[in-house]
């Protein structure tokens, strides 16, 4: 099973679709093969993930305690006296 | 984590509806929708429910007010619109994995009425949908409000909750790629959901996510 060589650009330009399984298996298996032997595009593919998580991790902090506060509060207020209240 | 079996509408695992034509890695880098079983609780009459709601409503909007729009001091009103929308609309809600779009949608509005009302940029309205990145590469044309320097929050503050890194990362992305980075990176909606909150095509939705990442990389990298 071998699979034609993909260029460096190539692999830049698919990298979105690979990591968001947008490719079928062949192209993957071409680009996962690049990477095997290009430290460059290893290094771009890994980037590109550490991106990506540094992301999804910055969702998961919560509100500044500050905005937070509020938030709730304006939240009580609404379940005590209902919306018509602003 | 697709297709629980159960045919109990009461289920909490809200299948996604997806896309026929897309395998389940499709959805790789999106995560499960944290609001659909808060909604479906909360219509039940779940009152610790509905309080997470409306909180994590409020989160969507002080996140997309801060980091998509740049104005610190619209989230507190963009905080308590979505605030008011999210309880009014919970009891209607039909479909409970649809509430998530929805609500980015309706924050997105209210940040653009928000827009609108600043005499003073009129100019800015339409950026969030005009990246003005033309070259192919992705590389900017033109400069844009920057979200790091904007009254409210304090920025260290701001730079503790976010880290300083990709606030000013993000800040140096065209508003419409901000958006895009929000909604998929951060929030995990699907490219399907996306393009249904920014009302543009699938194929469009990637295009910018794979520019945005280019560039989101490019500026992390320099600041470390
Ligand atoms: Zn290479």
């Amino acid at each position: 099973m071998t699979t034609p060589p993909v260029s460096c650009d190539g692999l830049l330009a698919k990298i979105s679709a690979y990591l968001d399984g947008d490719l079928n298996a062949a192209t993957c298996e071409q680009i996962e093969q690049h990477a095997q032997t290009c430290p460059d595009c290893a290094r771009v593919i890994a980037d590109f993930r550490a991106t990506t998580g540094i992301c999804r991790q910055a969702a998961d902090a919560p509100l500044p305690d500050a905005v937070r506060a509020k938030a709730q509060a304006r939240v009580r207020e609404l379940l005590v006296r209902g919306p018509l209240v602003r | 984590m697709r297709g629980s079996e159960k045919g109990d509408n009461l289920s909490v695992t809200v299948a996604k509806p997806g896309n026929p034509h897309l395998s389940d890695a499709t959805d790789a880098t999106s995560a499960p929708d944290p609001y659909a079983p808060l909604v479906l609780a909360a219509a039940l009459g779940d009152e610790s429910a509905m309080e997470q709601l409306l909180m994590r409503a409020q989160q969507v909007a002080f996140r997309f007010s801060l980091l998509v729009c740049g104005h610190a001091e619209d989230a507190e009103d963009v905080m308590q619109d979505a605030l008011i929308r999210t309880y009014k609309h919970v009891d209607s809600i039909k479909d409970p994995s649809a509430f998530r779009t929805w609500l980015f949608r309706t924050v997105r509005n209210a940040c653009l009425m928000k827009r609108r009302k600043r005499v003073d940029e009129p100019a800015r309205v339409e950026s969030l949908d005009q990246p003005h990145v033309d070259h192919a590469d992705g590389r900017r044309v033109g400069t844009h409000d920057v979200a790091t320097h904007s009254k409210g929050p304090d920025d260290l503050a701001l730079n503790a909750w976010l880290g300083r890194e990709l606030r000013t990362a993000l800040a140096k992305l065209p508003p419409a790629y901000r958006m895009i980075v929000l909604l998929r990176e951060m929030e995990g909606l699907s490219t399907r959901e996306v393009a249904e909150v920014t009302r543009m095509t699938e194929d469009n939705v990637k295009t910018r996510l794979h520019r945005a990442r280019v560039m989101l990389r490019e500026s992390l990298e320099a600041t470390r």
